[in-house]
């Protein structure tokens, strides 16, 4: 492999496909040389030949607005990473005083389903109306990389989920993702 | 072993989009995003045609024919699809027609001779060393057809890492073509029921293959 050296402009040979739904450098590219109005989460602005030396970054837009391009203010990149050594999606048994029960289900590794208490404290205050029996939560224990060093961390996150209405439980109800391919 | 250490995910959406209302403050007033989040939102733009905002592990980039969501701490995978599933939900008539849900690795190889060998493998140099002097891998776009019921492709991408000397970068691009037709409808609902019930799935085979990659270098 190679990286060094980057000094053809792309243009000229960048497939023109605005329908790519990948998230990377080259897409982006592609969108910048069909579409009047564009932004990316992968794009060095101007410098197209800079692109390959920010792949996986999720920082850079450009924006042509009519007659005007415009390089919105980079927004800082990502210094801190989460790596996860374990992750289980829970549900809320039941909530007494301090603590409240759950049933958790790793997400990675053998799927197999645990009982487990956990101190309210624990859930940042402002999710703690959602500790309720059913509710649904995810539980990530792991190392927060940063620039100062690496950290232990527990990161509860309670389910956001806008509410069905009764109008669409009525009329979704009972349709599995294969009937929508079949029509 | 090759080690991943920088890791994210990303839901994107083409379609029919307005940008103007994907405010941080709409996230919280529709219970997609924590007020605190919210308020804490660095916000690079919202205007008719795109809006741009981050948060500590959320970053949003829509313009009107593009939506995506992404996010670099793991622990947040989940929080980020059920944030596509809520506003797959709010706005369930909005024109959808394709879906990709991404992941990509930064992996350290540690070593150069490890790093060039798995670019060799991958982009085997015999047929390009008659025609340039010491051929490189810049990029490999790979792409394969579904196994699963659903219409769409797998497309993987390989780079050297911009982030990690002697990485590698790979990129799952799980795709779904929702509508072919113009006339189709429910776009947006079968990207929530995508997104509901295929996702860890997804998350599982961007996991296994950008593995196995790494582990077909390993074999030289």
């Amino acid at each position: 492999m190679s990286i060094e050296g980057q000094s053809q402009v792309d243009s000229e040979n960048v497939v023109k496909d605005p329908d790519v739904t990948s998230s990377h450098a080259e897409d982006v590219d592609r969108r910048f040389q069909k579409d009047t109005l564009l932004t990316g989460t992968n794009a060095a602005g101007y410098d197209v030949t800079e692109l390959r030396k920010q792949n996986g970054s999720t920082e850079g837009a450009q924006l042509q607005l009519g007659e005007l391009l415009l390089s919105p203010p980079k927004m800082p990149p990502f210094k801190e990473y989460f790596k996860a050594i374990q992750k289980w999606e829970g549900k809320v048994i039941s909530l007494s005083g301090d603590t409240f029960k759950v049933t958790l289900l790793p997400l990675v590794g053998d799927k197999i389903v645990q009982e487990a208490e956990i101190y309210v404290e624990d859930v940042t205050p402002d999710e703690r109306s959602f500790i309720e029996p059913g509710a649904v939560f995810y539980w990530s224990i792991g190392y927060l990389e940063r620039p100062s060093g690496r950290r232990r961390e527990s990161v509860i996150r309670f389910r956001r989920l806008p509410t069905w209405t009764s109008y669409e439980v009525k009329t979704k109800k009972g349709r599995d993702l294969t009937s929508y391919f079949d029509e | 072993m090759p080690q991943i250490q920088i890791q994210g995910t990303s839901i994107v959406l083409i379609g029919n989009l307005n940008p103007a209302i994907f405010h941080p403050s709409w996230f919280a007033a529709h219970n997609l995003l924590r007020a605190e989040e919210a308020d804490a939102a660095i916000i690079n733009i919202v205007h008719p045609d795109v809006a741009s905002f981050k948060t500590e592990w959320l970053e949003v980039n829509i313009v009107r024919e593009r939506f995506q969501i992404s996010t670099v701490q793991e622990s947040y995978y989940e929080a980020l699809r059920d944030i596509a599933v809520g506003i797959l939900g709010l706005l369930s008539h909005t024109p959808i027609r394709l879906m990709g849900i991404n992941r990509d690795f930064h992996f350290d190889l540690v070593s150069e001779d490890l790093w060039n060998e798995l670019g060799h493998r991958l982009v085997p140099k015999q047929d390009w060393t008659p025609l340039l002097k010491s051929p490189g891998m810049q990029n490999l776009v790979v792409q394969g057809v579904r196994l699963d019921d659903l219409k769409g492709y797998l497309r993987v991408t390989v780079q050297p890492s911009a982030r990690i000397k002697y990485g590698v970068f790979i990129e799952v691009n799980d795709h779904y073509i929702l509508k072919t037709d113009e006339k189709e409808a429910d776009g947006a609902d079968k990207a929530r029921l995508i997104l509901s019930e295929r996702w860890d799935e997804s998350m599982k085979r961007g996991f296994d293959i950008a593995h196995a990659i790494l582990k077909s270098g390993e074999k030289g």
